[in-house]
C-alpha cells in the first residue's frame, strides 16, 4: 500500500503540474489604437462607437493587472452605407461616438466605419448586414467544472445554443447574454427594530426579486467546414451551484448576431488569446488585428472590430435543477439582546424573528430584504412563471 | 579444467616471440589419408609434440607422412598452407593452429573450445600458475602480421580487425588502436571494426584501448596487410567512468568536432527524473543542446529547431522519441548501448536534417551467456533478455519496457484523475550475426506505442516502427563495406470530443524505406576514402479529419497523401598530411524529387497564398515527378595538432533537408505531422562555420574544448501568427520561409578519471530569425528579426559524480540557462466588455531564468564474484530546491480580471528510488 502511494504521488507530480500565480516585471507599452462597433438591425440599441487606445499593463498588489483604457475624444466617425447615405457619429463622452436617433440599419444594406483621428484615416471593409435565423433553442445541462479560484470541481448548469440556418452557409454567429433570476429572503421576520423599540412588522413583501445581470465573456459559433449549416449546441455560459442565480427560476435571454467572416475571424483569435494559453502545447501569442485598417498609413498598426449584423433574440426559463445541490448565499442567524450582541448595536430598522417568547433573531439584512441582494421587488414584464407543463 | 587449460593456452599465446629459433621438431610418422586429429594424437604420443586446433578447422584434413625424420613444421606448412589455415609454432614442441587468419595472435584462437590434442594436461599447471602473476596491462603480445616479403623495401599496409568485449563477445566501438608514441591512431567503428595504415616493418608497439576497458598491447611485425582481433576486458575495478567522448585520444587527435560521444556508462552517472535513466537527459547536459521547456520532447541544437536533428536508431529514424508527452525517452535505457551526437562536422554519409545527428547504437547481445537485466522505477518496469544462439556467433536479444500508471490510474477514485490516462510502451529485438570471414549481419527491430488522454475529451495516440538490417564485411585488407536496409513507420492519432457536433478524430502516418552502401577504404598512403549512397522513399499520409460520434456535424477534410524519393551520393577524403594535420573533404550531392500522385494547388502570381485565392489544381499521376531540388552539401574539417595534447580544428558544413516538421506550438506536440518539401515549400539549407581549440591536461585525464560555430539557414520553415494547423490541409497557406542566423562559443572541462569525475559545459549563444518576403504577406514581426523560440542565451551545466566506495556513490547536477523568449502582453483591449490582452512583438521578452539542481544516490549490492544476479538501488532527488521554474507564462481572463499564471512542470522536488538488477555480478557488462 505505502508503495502504491509512492507511486501515486510521483503520477500526481507528473500529471498534475504546477500553476501559480505569476506577474511579469514591467513589459514594454504600445499605444495602439482600438475600435469597437456593433451595428445592428436591432431599434432598441443606438450604436455606438467606442475609440481607445490600449492600457498599459500595470501590475498591482495582489497579483491583479489592473487596465485602465484611454479614450480617445476629439475624432471624426461616421458610417458610410452602399446606398450612398451618410451617417455622422457626434461624440457622446469620452471616447464614445452615438448615432443619432434616427438612424438605423437595415437589413440587406452593407456600411462602412470610416473614422478620422488627427491626419490618419480608419477605414473597415463594406459589411453587409445580414439576417439572422432565428435561434432553434437554448438548452442547458448539469457539467461539473473547476472553478479557477480554487480548483474546487463544482456543479453547475451549462447552457447552450443551437441554431440552423436555410441560407447556404458558412454562417457565423456571435451571442450576447443577460440573466434573470428569481430569487428569495430566507428568513421571515416578526418584528422590526427601530433602534429603539421593536414594534412587529413583516417583510413578506420585500422577500422575492428578480435580478438582471450581464453575463460578459465571448460566445461565439461558426458552421465553417460543417456539412450542414446548422449549429448544434455551441457552449454558452455556466451558471455554477454557489449564489442565488439558481435558486427559484432563471431565465437566459440570447442574442444571436449573424456576423461576418472576418468579424469572426477577430473574435476567434480574441478567444484563442484568452482561453487557449498555459497550455504543454501553446502556440505564438499574436497582435489581434481586426477589420480596420489603417488606410492613410497601412504601416500603422490599430486593432479594431466593426461588426454589421442581424439580430434575433430567444430567451428560455430553467427551473432550481435537482440533480445537484444548490447553495444560495449564506445566512446565518444571530440572537440579538445578549451580552454579546446587545440591541444597541443593532443598527435602526433591522428586522428580527422571535424565535421562542423574547428570544430575538436577526441576520443581515439581506437574508430578509432582497432588494439588497440588488434584485427589485418588480416583476419584470417578460417574466412567465413556471407552467404546468415545465 | 577444461578452462585452465584455455586460459593457460591463451596466456601461453600472449607472451612468447614467435621466432623462437629451435631446433626443428621431427617426428617418426607412418600415416597415409589420416584424419587430422588422429595425426595429432599420434605426435603427442609418440614424440609429446602438442598441437592446438580448432576441431572445424581441420574437419577435411587428411595428413600423408611418411619417415623417421619429419619436420612437424614443415608437414604442417605443406598440409595447412594450401587450405588457407596458418598457425605458428611456440616452441617446447606445441603448435597453435590459427585459423584462416594470416597471423597468429591471441584473438584467432578462441581458448574456450580449443582442442587439445591430449589428455593429460596436468603439466600446464606450474604454467598456468607463473602467468596467472602476470596482470594484463603489462603484458606485450607478440605478433607477426602477414607473410615476409622478399624485398626488403618499407611497403604500405594495414592492419584490420575488430574489436570486441571478451566477456559477451559484443563489438567495441570507439576504441582507439594507435602506434604508442605517435599520432597514428584510428577509431574502432560502430561494429568495433578498425583499419590502422602501417609500413612494413617490425616491433611496432601497438596500444588497443577503450575506456573502462584494459588496454592491451602488442608488439607487432607487420610482413604485409592482415588481421588482428582484438578482445578487449573490461577494467576489473570500475572506476566509474564519466567520460563524455569514448576514447581519449579523440578530443585532441580525432577529427570530430560539435561531437559528442555517450555511453550507457553516462547515463548511470547522471541523477534520474522519475527514476528513469534517459540517454537524451546526457546529451541535454552537454554544450549547445537545449529544449525548449522542462518535460518537452525535442532538442535544439545549436539554435536549430528541433525537426532539424535526425534520431537513429541502428539506422532507423525515429520521428518522435518521448515517451508521454516527451518526458522520457522512447528507447529503453538498458538496451542502448551509446549515442553519438553531431552537431557539426558531419560525417558525408549523414544527411538528410540540419542541426544534428543523434546515432543511438543498441546492445548486440551476449555471445557467450545468457543474461538478463532490468529495473523496476516508479513509472516504468523493463526487462531485457540476451542470449547467444551459436557461441560466439550469434546472439539474441530482447527488451521491453512499459509503463504501469495506467493500472494506477485506474484505480482511483478521484473523477478528474480518472479521466486522464497516459500509458506506454516499448518493445527492441536483434539478433547479431558474426561471421567467419569478419563480416557481421544485424537485424534489429524497434516499437513503440503511447497513448493517453486528457480530461476524456481529448485522446492521443502515436507509435513508431522500424527494422533494420546491417551487414558489414571487410573487401579485401584496404576496404570495408557497410550495407543497410531501413524501413520505418511513424503514426500519430488524435481524437477530440470537446463538443460533440464538432467532434472529429485525425491519422497521420509517414512511412520510409532506406537503402544505404558505405565503402571505407585506404587505398593510398594517408589517405582514408568513403564512397557510398543512400536512397530513400518518404512515403506521407496527411490523413483524413474525419467526423467522430453520430452528433458531429464536420465533413471530412482530406489533407491528402505525398511521396518523396531522396537520395545521394557521397564522396570523401580524410588525408594525412603530415603527422599534425589532416584535412578532411567530402562531398555528398543529394537530390529529391516530390512525386505523384498529388493534386497542386494553383495561385495567380504575385498573390498571397489562401485557400481563397487557389484558381487551379493541377493533378499528377502515380510516380511521376512533380518538383525535384538537387545541390551539393560540402563537408571540410581541418585538424592541426600543435601538440600531443593541443589542436586546432575547424570545419565547414552544408546540410539540406527535404522532410519537416509540421508544428506551429513552442514545445512538440504528439499530433505534430511531418511534410515533404514540396512546389511551394522550398528545403531549408544549412551553412555552419566551425573553429575550436581542444586541449588535454593531465595525462588526458582532464580534457577541454572550446568552439566557435556560426550557422547561417535559408529556407528556414516558419508559421504565420494565428496559422491553424489542425483544419487546414493547404500547408503553402500556413507557412512561410525566412533567414535564420545562430551562433555561439562552447565550453567544455571534463574530468575523466579519479574518484571524482565529471564535467562542466557552459554556452553562450544567439538564435534569431527573419521572415521578410517581398511582399506584406510574406512577412512575420513586420519583417522585423526576432529570437527563436529556443534562444537561450547562457547555459551552464555541471555533473559531478563521487565515488564514495566501490559499492556507494554520489551524482549531482546543476542546470542554468536564460529563460526562453515569450510574446508578453502589451496593453489591454476592452472587447465586448471583456477585457482581452494584446501581445508585443514575437518574442521580445523572456520567461525567467532556470535553474535546477538534481542528486542521486547509487547503492550497489556486495561486489562478490560468485552470484547469480547483482542488484542495485538507486534514490534521487529531481529539483532538489523545489524552485518552480517556469514552463511557460500566460494570461486568462476570469470574471473580468486578467491573471497572470505560471506554469512550472516540476514544481517540487521529486524523490524516486528504482530498482536495477542484471544476472551476474557488479562487472557483468
Amino acid at each position: 500500500m505505502r508503495w502504491n502511494k509512492l507511486i501515486l504521488l510521483t503520477i500526481l507530480a507528473l500529471t498534475a503540474s504546477c500553476v501559480e500565480r505569476f506577474i511579469p516585471e514591467t513589459t514594454g507599452y504600445n499605444k495602439v489604437l482600438f475600435i469597437e462597433c456593433l451595428l445592428s438591425n436591432d431599434t432598441a440599441i443606438r450604436p455606438v462607437v467606442h475609440v481607445s487606445l490600449t492600457a498599459p499593463v500595470v501590475s498591482q498588489a495582489g497579483g491583479k493587472l489592473t487596465y485602465v483604457p484611454e479614450k480617445v475624444s476629439g475624432a471624426s466617425v461616421r458610417i458610410e452605407c452602399d446606398d450612398n447615405t451618410v451617417a455622422y457619429f457626434p461624440q457622446f463622452g469620452a471616447g464614445n461616438y452615438r448615432a443619432s436617433t434616427d438612424f438605423k440599419a437595415e437589413t440587406g444594406k452593407s456600411y462602412k466605419l470610416i473614422i478620422q483621428i488627427d491626419d490618419k484615416t480608419y477605414e473597415s471593409d463594406y459589411q453587409k448586414l445580414n439576417q439572422a435565423p432565428p435561434m432553434d433553442s437554448i438548452s442547458c445541462r448539469h457539467v461539473l467544472q473547476k472553478r479557477s479560484e480554487d480548483g474546487l470541481i463544482i456543479d453547475g448548469l451549462r447552457f447552450y445554443a443551437s441554431t440552423q440556418s436555410s441560407e447556404p452557409g458558412p454562417s457565423f454567429y456571435r451571442w450576447t447574454l443577460d440573466a434573470t433570476f428569481r430569487y428569495q429572503a430566507p428568513f421571515l421576520s416578526t418584528h422590526l427594530w427601530d433602534g429603539r423599540y421593536i414594534k412587529p412588522a413583516t417583510n413578506i413583501l420585500l422577500r422575492d426579486c428578480w435580478k438582471s445581470k450581464n453575463i460578459s465573456g465571448i460566445y461565439i459559433g461558426n458552421t465553417r467546414g460543417l456539412s450542414e449549416n446548422r449549429i448544434q449546441e455551441a457552449p454558452l455560459n455556466f451558471e455554477s451551484q454557489y449564489g442565488n442565480e439558481l435558486t427559484i427560476r432563471y431565465s437566459l435571454n440570447v442574442k444571436q448576431y449573424n456576423i461576418s467572416e472576418s468579424a469572426m475571424d477577430f473574435w476567434e483569435n480574441v478567444t484563442k488569446l484568452v482561453n487557449e494559453t498555459g497550455t504543454l502545447y501553446e502556440t505564438q501569442p499574436f497582435r489581434i488585428e481586426g477589420n480596420i485598417k489603417c488606410t492613410s498609413d497601412p504601416s500603422i498598426y490599430v486593432a479594431g472590430i466593426f461588426e454589421v449584423a442581424g439580430v434575433s433574440t430567444l430567451r428560455i426559463f430553467v427551473n432550481r435543477p435537482t440533480s445537484f445541490t444548490i447553495f444560495p448565499l449564506e445566512c446565518f442567524l444571530q440572537q440579538v439582546g445578549t451580552r454579546d450582541f446587545p440591541w444597541y448595536r443593532l443598527p435602526a430598522e433591522s428586522f428580527v424573528t422571535e424565535q421562542s417568547p423574547n428570544v430575538y433573531m436577526t441576520a443581515n439584512q439581506a437574508c430578509y430584504d432582497c432588494q439588497q441582494r440588488g434584485g427589485t421587488l418588480e416583476k419584470p414584464p417578460f417574466w412567465i412563471e413556471q407552467i404546468a407543463s415545465e | 579444467m577444461k578452462k585452465a587449460i584455455a586460459i593457460t593456452c591463451f596466456l601461453i599465446l600472449l607472451n612468447f616471440g614467435l621466432d623462437a629459433q629451435e631446433k626443428p621438431v621431427t617426428a617418426k610418422l607412418n600415416l597415409k589419408e589420416v584424419p587430422f586429429t588422429e595425426f595429432a594424437a599420434k605426435v603427442l604420443d609418440c614424440c609429446d609434440i602438442r598441437i592446438y586446433y580448432k576441431p572445424e578447422w581441420i574437419v577435411s584434413v587428411r595428413i600423408t607422412a611418411e619417415g623417421d625424420n619429419i619436420d612437424i613444421n614443415e608437414l604442417l606448412n605443406k598440409t595447412l598452407n594450401p587450405l588457407g589455415i596458418n598457425f605458428y609454432y611456440r616452441g617446447n614442441g606445441q603448435f597453435f593452429l590459427t585459423g584462416s587468419a594470416q597471423i597468429s595472435t591471441s584473438s584467432a584462437v578462441k581458448p574456450d573450445n580449443m582442442a587439445v590434442s591430449g589428455k593429460d594436461t596436468a603439466n600446464l599447471n606450474p604454467r598456468q600458475d607463473y602467468f596467472k602473476r602476470i596482470t594484463y596491462e603489462k603484458t606485450i603480445k607478440n605478433v607477426v602480421i602477414g607473410i615476409r616479403g622478399k624485398s626488403q623495401e618499407s611497403r604500405q599496409c594495414y592492419l584490420s580487425g575488430r574489436i570486441t568485449n571478451r566477456s559477451n563477445g559484443e563489438p567495441v566501438a570507439g576504441a582507439s588502436v594507435s602506434v604508442t608514441g605517435t599520432a597514428n591512431g584510428v577509431i574502432s567503428d560502430s561494429e568495433g571494426s578498425y583499419s590502422l595504415p602501417l609500413q612494413s616493418g617490425r616491433n611496432f608497439k601497438i596500444t588497443a584501448s577503450c575506456l573502462g576497458m584494459d588496454p592491451q598491447l602488442f608488439a607487432i611485425d607487420m610482413n604485409s596487410s592482415g588481421v588482428l582481433n582484438i578482445e578487449l576486458d573490461s577494467k576489473l575495478i570500475d572506476v566509474r567512468e564519466v567520460t563524455v567522448t569514448s576514447d581519449r585520444f579523440q578530443n585532441v587527435r580525432g577529427m570530430q568536432m560539435g561531437f559528442q560521444s555517450i555511453t550507457a556508462k553516462d547515463m548511470k552517472s547522471i541523477p534520474m527524473v522519475m527514476g528513469e535513466r534517459d540517454i537524451f537527459k546526457v546529451a541535454n547536459l552537454m554544450p549547445g543542446v537545449q529544449t525548449v521547456g522542462e518535460g518537452s520532447a525535442g532538442f535544439n541544437v545549436r539554435g536549430s529547431a528541433s525537426d532539424q536533428n535526425l534520431f537513429l536508431i541502428n539506422e532507423i529514424p525515429v520521428l518522435n522519441t518521448g515517451h508521454l508527452f516527451g518526458f522520457f525517452s522512447a528507447f529503453n535505457p538498458d538496451m542502448v548501448n551509446g549515442l553519438n551526437l553531431y552537431k557539426s562536422n558531419f560525417p558525408v554519409e549523414y544527411g538528410g536534417r540540419l542541426a544534428s545527428i543523434f546515432d543511438i547504437s543498441t546492445r548486440k547481445g551476449n555471445k557467450k551467456d545468457f543474461g538478463a537485466r532490468g529495473s523496476l522505477s516508479p513509472i516504468t518496469g523493463s526487462l531485457l533478455l540476451e542470449t547467444p544462439i551459436v557461441k560466439d556467433k550469434v546472439s539474441l536479444m530482447f527488451s521491453a519496457r512499459s509503463t504501469y500508471s495506467d493500472w494506477i490510474l485506474n484505480k482511483l477514485k478521484d473523477a478528474e484523475l480518472n479521466k486522464r490516462q497516459g500509458s506506454f510502451y516499448d518493445l527492441m529485438t536483434g539478433v547479431h550475426i558474426l561471421g567467419k570471414d569478419g563480416s557481421s549481419l544485424q537485424v534489429f527491430g524497434y516499437y513503440s506505442k503511447d497513448k493517453f488522454s486528457l480530461s476524456g475529451t481529448n485522446q492521443y495516440r502515436y507509435s513508431n516502427l522500424g527494422g533494420s538490417m546491417i551487414y558489414d564485411r571487410r573487401l579485401g585488407d584496404k576496404w570495408t563495406m557497410k550495407a543497410a536496409g531501413v524501413v520505418s513507420n511513424y503514426s500519430n492519432f488524435q481524437a477530440n470530443n470537446e463538443l460533440a457536433s464538432k467532434s472529429f478524430e485525425h491519422e497521420f502516418r509517414v512511412r520510409s524505406q532506406e537503402l544505404k552502401i558505405k565503402f571505407i577504404g585506404y587505398p593510398i598512403v594517408r589517405h582514408k576514402i568513403g564512397l557510398g549512397g543512400n536512397v530513400i522513399l518518404h512515403n506521407l499520409d496527411q490523413g483524413i479529419l474525419n467526423s467522430a460520434g453520430g452528433q458531429s456535424l464536420f465533413s471530412p477534410i482530406d489533407f491528402g497523401k505525398e511521396s518523396g524519393l531522396e537520395y545521394a551520393v557521397h564522396a570523401s577524403d580524410e588525408f594525412s598530411v603530415t603527422e599534425n594535420f589532416t584535412i578532411y573533404g567530402g562531398l555528398r550531392y543529394s537530390f529529391f524529387n516530390y512525386l505523384g500522385a498529388n493534386d497542386i494547388r494553383i495561385y495567380p502570381d504575385n498573390v498571397a497564398f489562401e485557400t481563397k485565392n487557389i484558381i487551379d489544381t493541377v493533378s499528377y499521376g502515380f510516380g511521376k515527378t512533380i518538383k525535384t531540388y538537387s545541390g551539393p552539401e560540402y563537408r571540410v574539417s581541418l585538424n592541426y595538432q600543435i601538440n600531443k595534447d593541443l589542436s586546432l580544428k575547424a570545419s565547414y558544413n552544408k546540410m539540406r533537408q527535404y522532410l519537416f516538421m509540421l508544428s506551429n506550438t513552442i514545445a512538440i506536440s504528439p499530433t505534430d505531422r511531418w511534410k515533404l518539401v514540396d512546389p511551394y515549400i522550398a528545403p531549408p539549407v544549412a551553412d555552419q562555420f566551425s573553429l575550436g581549440t581542444y586541449k588535454n591536461f593531465n595525462n588526458s585525464s582532464i580534457e577541454t574544448s572550446a568552439e566557435v560555430y556560426y550557422k547561417s539557414v535559408k529556407n528556414i520553415i516558419e508559421y504565420k501568427d494565428r496559422a491553424d494547423l489542425t483544419f487546414s490541409p493547404d500547408v503553402e497557406t500556413l507557412v512561410l520561409q525566412g533567414d535564420q542566423k545562430a551562433w555561439g562559443v562552447e565550453f567544455l572541462v571534463k574530468k575523466n578519471s579519479g574518484r571524482l569525475t565529471g564535467w562542466i559545459s557552459y554556452t553562450w549563444s544567439r538564435s534569431m530569425i527573419t521572415v521578410n518576403g517581398l511582399e506584406p504577406w510574406r512577412k512575420i514581426n513586420n519583417g522585423i528579426t526576432y529570437p527563436a523560440n529556443y534562444d537561450k542565451p547562457h547555459a551552464l551545466n555541471v555533473v559531478a559524480s563521487l565515488k564514495i566506495s566501490r559499492r556507494v556513490s554520489l551524482s549531482s547536477t546543476i542546470v542554468y540557462n536564460t529563460g526562453r523568449p515569450i510574446t508578453y502582453p502589451t496593453g489591454f483591449i476592452y472587447v465586448g466588455g471583456v477585457p482581452v490582452i494584446n501581445y508585443s512583438l514575437r518574442n521580445e521578452y523572456r520567461i525567467p531564468d532556470y535553474f535546477r539542481t538534481d542528486l542521486a544516490l547509487t547503492i550497489e549490492g556486495n561486489l562478490r564474484k560468485k552470484k547469480f544476479a547483482h542488484g542495485s538501488w538507486v534514490v534521487s532527488v529531481y529539483n532538489l530546491t523545489g524552485r518552480k521554474n517556469a514552463y511557460s507564462i500566460y494570461f486568462v481572463q476570469e470574471n473580468l480580471d486578467i491573471k497572470g499564471y505560471k506554469l512550472s512542470i516540476y514544481g517540487v522536488p521529486i524523490f524516486t528510488i528504482s530498482y536495477q538488477f542484471k544476472l551476474g555480478n557488479y562487472a557483468v557488462e
